[in-house]
């Protein structure tokens, strides 16, 4: 949930890049944190990785961000990713507490499209174990790995992640290579600052 | 869920003033409150040299972790984690459902200390935020100021 600091005014907010397995989700914060313009390059925050030997991550990867071009307010972001691999369950649920706006990671290749329906299905089963429905929760698709020859056509990959009342935004990355990161974040975080300033209106469809 | 309280400029004043006291108390290096999430509301110590962002949202995240462990064993009472290192330590304290208390301190500094002035320190930062919750029961926060009129590059890939 945001963080509204009236006094200092600051917000900030959370936001968890949430999908399958070695889908993307940290190939896109890693790629965040090596391309974004800050203001003071001294300043550049760490990325924090708490991943396994085999660089597969064991509980989450941090990145800090602070806006620059949002006037009015010192605006942070916090991203978050979870781990994909299915045992790690309510390690995913711990870091989606108090998350504010959710980019889901779909990795494209047609061997991954049941990956992909079992995240999406267990985001919605993890965001209720927090008294969260998904229509209240900002969040676009991401639909990775868009470069690879496996990848599946966009239409039929829309059919199955985001066909729902609410078309939600989304995006053809290849975070490999950089390709939709920041569009991907810079769309979720405009809903997300829609969403506080006009709290009383749906989320924004594409 | 509930929301952290909204603060007002005396709350701060006054947050900070009970993490100095327990900086003075017991030497240690620095402390904050952070929400449940792990955002930084109010910090006092040694803010430069450590990454205090950071450190909150580890803190937030190592206390749920050790939280769901309590739970699964059967504890339902779970209200500090401590992490005892050779040169630094850490403790960790909840206060209420919304918000920690994080202390770091060297191993000059007593745990028994840390952890004494910490108790006392938890009931007048918890008895602070329920008033701030009650006073600001159901008040907004006028937001109008935030111009996100051309949010479409929040965030720029460097040239």
């Amino acid at each position: 949930m945001a963080l509204i600091n009236q006094a200092k005014r600051e917000i900030q907010l959370k936001i968890v890049y949430y999908g399958p397995a070695q889908g993307g989700k940290t190939t896109n914060l890693e790629r965040v944190h090596h391309d974004v313009q800050i203001a003071q390059p001294e300043k550049k925050s760490k990325l924090t990785s708490l991943a396994t030997s085999s660089d597969r991550t064991l509980f989450f990867d941090f990145l800090p961000l602070e806006a620059m071009s949002i006037k009015g307010f010192s605006t942070k972001f916090q991203l978050f990713t979870v781990p994909g691999q299915v045992i790690y369950n309510t390690t995913r649920q711990l870091v989606l507490r108090g998350v504010d706006g959710i980019v889901f990671v779909a990795d494209s290749q047609f061997d991954k499209i049941e990956a992909n329906v079992e995240s999406f299905q267990n985001m919605e089963e993890n965001l209720q174990s927090l008294n969260l429905r998904l229509s209240e929760v900002p969040y676009v698709i991401q639909y990775n790995k868009r470069d690879l020859p496996e990848a599946a056509p966009l239409d039929y990959l829309e059919y199955v992640l985001n066909s729902r009342d609410v078309h939600v935004p989304y995006f053809e990355a290849s975070a490999v290579h950089g390709d939709a990161v920041f569009e991907t974040l810079n769309s979720l975080c405009k809903m997300l600052l829609h969403k506080l300033v006009h709290p009383e209106t749906v989320p924004i469809a594409s | 869920m509930s929301a952290f309280p909204q603060l007002v400029d005396r709350d701060l004043d006054q947050l900070e003033a009970i993490l100095a006291s327990l900086l003075q108390r017991t030497e240690a290096k620095a402390a904050m409150v952070t929400d449940i999430a792990g955002f930084v509301v109010s910090s006092s110590g040694d803010t430069e040299s450590l990454d205090l962002t950071t450190l909150g949202a580890l803190a937030a995240n190592t206390y749920a972790a050790s939280a769901a462990m309590a739970g699964m064993i059967g504890e339902p009472d779970f209200a500090s984690l401590y992490q005892q290192g050779s040169e630094n330590s850490l403790l960790i304290h909840a206060l209420g459902q919304e918000a920690l208390l994080t202390i770091v301190f060297d191993k000059s500094v007593k745990g028994g200390a840390v952890k004494h002035y910490a108790t006392i320190a938890v009931k007048v930062l918890s008895t602070h935020l329920t008033m701030a919750a009650e006073r600001a029961h159901g008040q907004t926060v006028d937001l109008a100021t935030l111009n996100i009129a051309d949010p479409n590059e929040i965030f720029r890939r460097k040239s």
